[in-house]
This record gives structure tokens, C-alpha cells and sequence, in this order.
């Protein structure tokens, strides 16, 4: 049994994203968001406190230096995601992403994120690098509510946009019409799915609630390097952030570093993570 | 897995990641152009290691473009495919080194590429090679080919491609780094006359340096012949009528090539070149390629002699290509494997000690003392190309009327 209908595949392939429903309960969703709001030290029904960023943290990049919760974990190895992955590789022999969380709190006058469309990729690469991105909605989340935005297709014209952007802007962040932006609803446990060489961010939230989220995409185990393998096992025993690459500064509390034990993994898990072969 | 009028191939041994992503394009301008999918087929003759990671770079490779179909075919599934075929042919398993070995052979590429299009039952076929990719700013060479392999009013190409960009795709790059004047001592073991030296020099180099401004297209006439380089041309048709001399001579590939030119079959010759990269680190032992080398000084001669005399007979109006002409070409290469051989050996002598001695002077060294068995092996490889060649309607006709099996089985492969 296919997980995507023959019309979301046609969206994947001419929008450059899908959205996978119920990827995962809403009670492993919700698990998630328990462990983000400890480890931020705010209560989620506090609308003051959504604005009171640890010290250490880089302001208003909304995100959430928490990795290796056992609630995140089981959002990796959930057997219906890796399916879905699955699918659009046309393969099960996939890693999994060791990413973060997200959280984008309404927007105020004081703390007004507009979002800022962009590429992950560097859109001058030629060839352009083939990878695709994930976020899990860990709550419902409105149109409005400062998620998953899109310029649908924008994968397939890179070129162009890229020739159009004015002198002297970064070229990973073109000034894109607002007409062509697409705001991506998802429900709790809802994953979208995106082609990387599509125009993205999160965006502005006009509600009164906060946007919530987890990175979680997957790669073919081929591609990955060895040394690259042996590095994610050993963040994941050691509870070690496994990113800095983007100048997201790891929380200095090490308060996941002083869990005891590493998450439980499935079998499942397992091989996603690198542990065990998929041979 | 269905038949397909077109099919795109790109043959490696390395890691292809690089001109997967790159030649994806074309093939993805084309579809979005014409609704037309193409097939994609990653010839895969790496060790498990390139085969693990190629089959990664396919699986992204399916992610980002669901609407177009990449099969990624490793060599044991090639290999059991095309035993499949001449099992059903009624040919000994053993012609299999002729047609897909493991290890480099320049022209069994071009032959199990042939097969497995008639199987598919694609009369054009795309190749790129995977050490190249596609030119930035510069239209896409499959969109050539398609306009004039493809269809269209009057007298079609048979071949259509270009050359390459970036490094010299003439394989005497490490002698060049020796001394520039082996250039031309090269032309001249390989009987050239000295006067055509310095223009095939600005040929090639100018070739290396032309990076695209505008489409132009010369189309081979009795004055000259244009051959575009393997790893950038569509083929139409001729792939189902000639097998490549089975050798890793260098240009065995273009064998195909030559004997189009023999009955002065239209090459269309364009500017959409590719970028070619050069691996320097991929001669760890030179042998093989220092083989590729010899094997092409006795190859030269022997070919421009089957092509005259094809040439010559077809004037007379006594070939036909959809006739007789494959028990003429390989009579006639049955006789030349075996013509003036203390001429060719010395030949082979003198090229040996004189220019791969320069580079190389251990090896030129071992085979001036084995230079019998060099030419035997020639021989060899002529009297093998001229068996294919009587084989090869044979094997065409089984992988057609056998076509649905064998694509079953390629696709088996392409789950991998």
C-alpha cells in the first residue's frame, strides 16, 4: 500500500512539497512539545514567558537547541515516516535527521518575525544538490500561525529566480511577491515535506498561539559518509548536539549531555540512526 | 518496466552523484518541453563500495524528480541480463567479456548500451559519460539530439553530439606533462602526416577551451568527419546494426562511428559541449591504460583500412546497410587482423620504446619483451569484434523478441 495518492504525488513533483497527515499521533506530538517547553523553562498556557529566551540563545531565530529527548527519538524511528520517506527515495535504506525544534511565538510589536524566505541550498551549486526537508507540526497549526511557507515550484526555476534578484541582495534570500507564497496548515503530527531546492521559512505569526515544530527529514544511508555514520551514533549515545553549522549556539547548561542513558531506539531506529546495517 | 523510443545512459565506475544530478536536468527540460519521460539508466561497474553510494545518489536522486524514471543497474544485474540473452540467442556464456565485463572496456560499454536499448526497443540512445557533466549557461545537448535523432521532415542525423570542455579528452594529457612535442610524435606513430599535426592540436585544445556562445552545427561530408566524443552524442539506429570492437583500446568505443562513416551516414556536429574532469589519481597502475594506448596504435591503421575498403565497395553500390553488409565488414576485419604483421610490428615497436617509453620506461620496457603477444592480443581483439559483428543480428533480434523478459529483469536491477 502506497502512503501518498497519485494527486500527492503530482503536488510533490509540481509544487516541490506534500504533507504527509498524521505522520504521528498527537499524543507523541504532544510529548514533544512536554519536553520543549522543560527545556525552555516556559509554560506553554504563559504567553509572557514565550518571549523569555534563555540567555545563551540566539535571539528570535526560534529555535530550540533540544535533540535527543526520547520523545523527539520516537518521532524519528515512527514506522509511517520512515514509510513516506521511503517512498519518495524508492528505497528503505534511509538515515534519519538529528535536528532540532522550533518555536514562533505570536508576533508584537516588539518581537515581530516576518520570516525570511530562503534556500538551504546555495542556489548558484551546478549541479544543485538533491536533498529533501522535513517539519513535524507538533500542535495544530493555522495558516496564520507562523509555520511551514512555501513558493510552490520555485524548485524548478532556481535559475531564473536567481537571475532576477537585485544587485547586491544574498542571493539565498530573494525578495519573492507575496501573491506567490503559499502558508502550509498542518495538524498535530502532521509532517511536510519539502524539495530543498524550494523557497522556504517559517513565517509570521498573527495568532495568539505559538507555532511549534520539529525538524525531521531522512536521507539515503548511501550517500552518508562513515565517519559521518560513527559521528551520529556517537551524539546520540553521548546526548551531544549534533549541529553548529548554522551558528545556533548548543545550550551550555549540557542539560541533555547529563542524561544518564542515550533514547531507546526500535530496530527500526536503529538503522536509522546508523547502528545497525540495513544489509 | 516498458519500452521506451528513447533511452538515456550514462556508464561508470566511479561515483556518479556528480553527473546524475547534473544530466537530470536536461532530461527533466526535456520532459517538462515535450511530456515525453526518458529513461535514465546508471550503468553501475563499480566495487561495492561506488555501487552502495551510486545507489544513494539514484534514491535522491527519484526524490526530486518522481515524474521521471532512474534505474540504477549494477554490474551482476547486467551481467545476468545480457547471459539471459545470449542463453536465449543461443550464444556461450563467454561472449559475456565482450559485451559486459568487470574492468574497464571502452568498447563493451557501448555494446551492452546497445543491447539493452533493443530490448527496450529504443532505436535513438543518449550517452554521457559519468566523468563529465552538462555546461553552465549553455542549452542542453539532449534537446539537440531529440531535434535531429528524433523525428522531424527529410534525412535525419544518425549520430548527433560534441566534445567536451575542461580537460583534454585525448588521453595524452600525462605524456603532454613530459614534453608538448609528444603530441606529435604520437600523430606521427600513429601515421598522421606531419602537416595535420598542429591542426589537430587547435582542434582538441580549442575544443577544451570553447565554452558555448552560440548554437552551431557542421554535418560530416566527404571532407571531413566529424566524431563527436562518446560521452556527449545520440545514436540512432546504428546501435542496433554494429557492435564496437570488444577491446579497451582506446576509441574501440568509436568503432561504431567509423564504419557510419563508411557509407557516409549523416553526423551532425554541434556546440553543446560538456564539461569533462579529468582524474589524474585513476592511473594508480598505468598498465591498463598504457594498454588502452598500444592497442590503439595497431587499431588505427587496421580500422582506416576496413573503413576504406567498406567505403569503397559500398560506391560500387555492392552494401547495403540493412542488408548484407555485417558478413562483408567482418570478412573484411577477418582478413585485416592478420594483414602485414611484421609492418604492424614494428610499428608497435617503435611507438613502445619511443613515446610510452618516455612515461613510462619500466613498463615499455616489459612489453618490447613481450611485443608478440601485444600484437596477438590485437588480433585477437579484431577476430572477437568481427565474431560480435556476425552475432550482432542475432543478438538484437533475440533482446527485441525477448524484450519484455529482459526489461523485467533490468528493472529488477533498478529497484536496488
Amino acid at each position: 500500500m502506497t502512503i501518498f495518492s497519485a494527486a500527492e504525488r503530482e503536488a510533490w513533483e509540481r509544487d516541490g512539497y506534500v504533507v504527509l497527515r498524521q505522520a504521528v499521533s498527537r499524543q507523541k506530538a504532544d510529548a514533544v512539545l512536554d519536553a520543549m517547553w522543560a527545556f525552555l523553562a516556559m509554560d506553554r498556557d504563559d504567553p509572557a514567558q514565550w518571549y523569555d529566551w534563555p540567555a545563551w540563545h540566539r535571539p528570535r531565530s526560534g529555535m530550540v537547541q533540544l535533540f535527543h529527548h526520547q520523545s523527539m527519538w520516537d518521532v524519528r524511528q515512527e514506522p509511517r515516516i520512515h514509510a513516506a520517506f521511503a517512498e519518495l527515495f524508492g528505497t528503505e535504506r534511509l538515515l534519519v535527521s538529528l535536528d532540532r525544534l522550533n518555536m514562533n511565538p505570536p508576533a508584537l510589536a516588539h518581537d515581530d518575525y516576518q520570516g525570511n524566505i530562503h534556500w538551504d541550498i546555495d542556489p548558484l551549486a551546478w549541479p544543485l544538490p538533491l536533498a529533501v526537508g522535513g517539519v513535524l507540526c507538533l500542535a495544530d497549526t493555522s495558516a496564520e500561525q507562523g509555520g511551514f511557507q512555501c513558493v510552490p515550484g520555485s524548485h524548478r526555476r532556481v535559475a531564473q529566480i536567481v537571475a532576477e534578484i537585485a544587485r547586491g541582495r544574498p542571493l539565498r534570500l530573494p525578495a519573492v511577491p507575496a501573491s506567490e507564497i503559499v502558508q502550509v496548515p498542518g495538524n498535530a503530527g502532521d509532517l511536510i515535506i519539502w524539495n530543498v531546492g524550494v523557497l522556504h521559512s517559517s513565517s509570521r505569526n498573527r495568532t495568539d498561539r505559538p507555532r511549534v515544530a520539529q525538524y525531521v527529514t531522512m536521507m539515503p544511508a548511501d550517500t552518508v559518509p562513515e565517519a559521518d555514520r560513527q559521528a551520529r551514533i556517537g551524539h546520540w549515545r553521548h546526548n551531544a548536539p549534533p549541529f553548529n553549522e548554522q551558528g545556533f549556539i548548543a545550550d551550555p547548561r549540557g542539560i541533555e549531555q547529563a542524561k544518564a542513558a542515550p533514547a531507546h531506539l526500535t530496530g527500526l531506529g536503529r538503522r536509522l540512526l546508523g547502528v545497525d546495517a540495513w544489509d | 518496466m516498458n519500452s521506451a523510443p528513447h533511452t538515456y545512459w550514462i556508464p561508470t565506475n566511479r561515483d556518479a552523484g556528480l553527473p546524475v544530478r547534473s544530466y537530470l536536468n536536461e532530461i527533466d527540460y526535456w520532459f517538462r518541453l515535450t511530456g515525453e519521460t526518458m529513461p535514465l539508466f546508471l550503468l553501475d561497474s563499480g566495487d561495492a563500495d561506488v555501487e552502495r553510494r551510486n545507489a544513494g545518489h539514484v534514491a535522491l536522486a527519484r526524490a526530486a524528480y518522481p515524474h521521471l524514471a532512474i534505474h540504477h543497474v549494477t554490474l551482476e544485474r547486467q551481467q545476468a541480463v545480457l547471459g539471459e540473452l545470449l542463453r536465449l540467442a543461443d550464444y556461450p556464456p563467454a561472449m559475456l567479456d565482450w559485451i559486459a565485463p568487470r574492468g574497464s572496456n571502452y568498447g563493451a560499454v557501448m555494446n551492452k548500451i546497445s543491447l539493452f536499448a533493443a530490448a527496450l526497443e529504443s532505436n535513438v540512445i543518449h550517452r554521457r559519460d559519468s566523468d563529465t557533466r552538462l555546461q553552465e549557461n549553455c542549452p542542453y545537448p539532449l534537446e539537440f539530439e531529440m531535434q535531429s535523432l528524433g523525428g522531424g521532415q527529410g534525412r535525419r542525423a544518425y549520430i548527433a553530439g560534441s566534445g567536451y570542455v575542461g580537460e583534454w579528452n585525448l588521453d595524452l594529457k600525462p605524456f603532454l606533462q613530459v614534453s608538448p612535442e609528444l603530441f606529435s610524435r604520437f600523430w606521427s606513430d600513429m601515421g598522421v602526416d606531419p602537416s595535420l599535426h598542429q591542426s589537430i592540436y587547435e582542434w582538441v585544445d580549442g575544443n577544451s577551451r570553447a565554452l558555448y556562445h552560440a548554437d552551431q552545427v557542421d554535418y560530416s561530408n566527404e571532407q571531413g568527419f566529424y566524431m563527436p566524443d562518446a560521452g556527449n552524442m545520440g545514436i540512432r539506429q546504428l546501435h542496433l546494426l554494429f557492435p564496437s570492437l570488444p577491446s579497451n583500446a582506446m576509441s574501440a568505443d568509436y568503432s561504431v562511428f567509423k564504419m557510419a562513416g563508411a557509407f557516409g551516414l549523416p553526423v551532425a556536429y554541434h556546440q553543446r559541449r560538456v564539461v569533462h574532469e579529468y582524474h589524474s589519481g585513476r592511473k594508480a597502475d598505468p598498465m591498463p591504460y598504457i594498454m588502452s594506448l598500444v592497442k590503439y596504435c595497431d587499431l588505427r591503421p587496421v580500422y582506416v583500412a576496413l573503413q576504406r575498403q567498406l567505403k569503397a565497395r559500398a560506391d560500387q553500390g555492392e552494401l547495403r546497410l540493412d542488408g548484407n553488409f555485417q558478413d562483408a565488414a567482418a570478412a573484411a576485419l577477418s582478413t585485416l587482423a592478420d594483414a602485414d604483421l611484421p609492418g604492424r610490428r614494428q610499428a608497435l615497436a617503435r611507438f613502445i620504446d619511443g613515446f610510452i617509453g618516455q612515461l613510462y620506461p619500466n613498463q615499455a620496457g616489459e612489453l618490447s619483451d613481450r611485443l608478440d603477444a601485444v600484437l596477438a592480443a590485437c588480433r585477437q581483439d579484431y577476430r572477437n569484434h568481427a565474431s560480435l559483428i556476425r552475432a550482432w543480428p542475432r543478438l538484437v533480434g533475440a533482446a527485441a523478441r525477448e524484450g519484455a523478459q529482459l526489461r523485467a529483469m533490468l528493472a529488477e536491477g533498478a529497484a536496488s
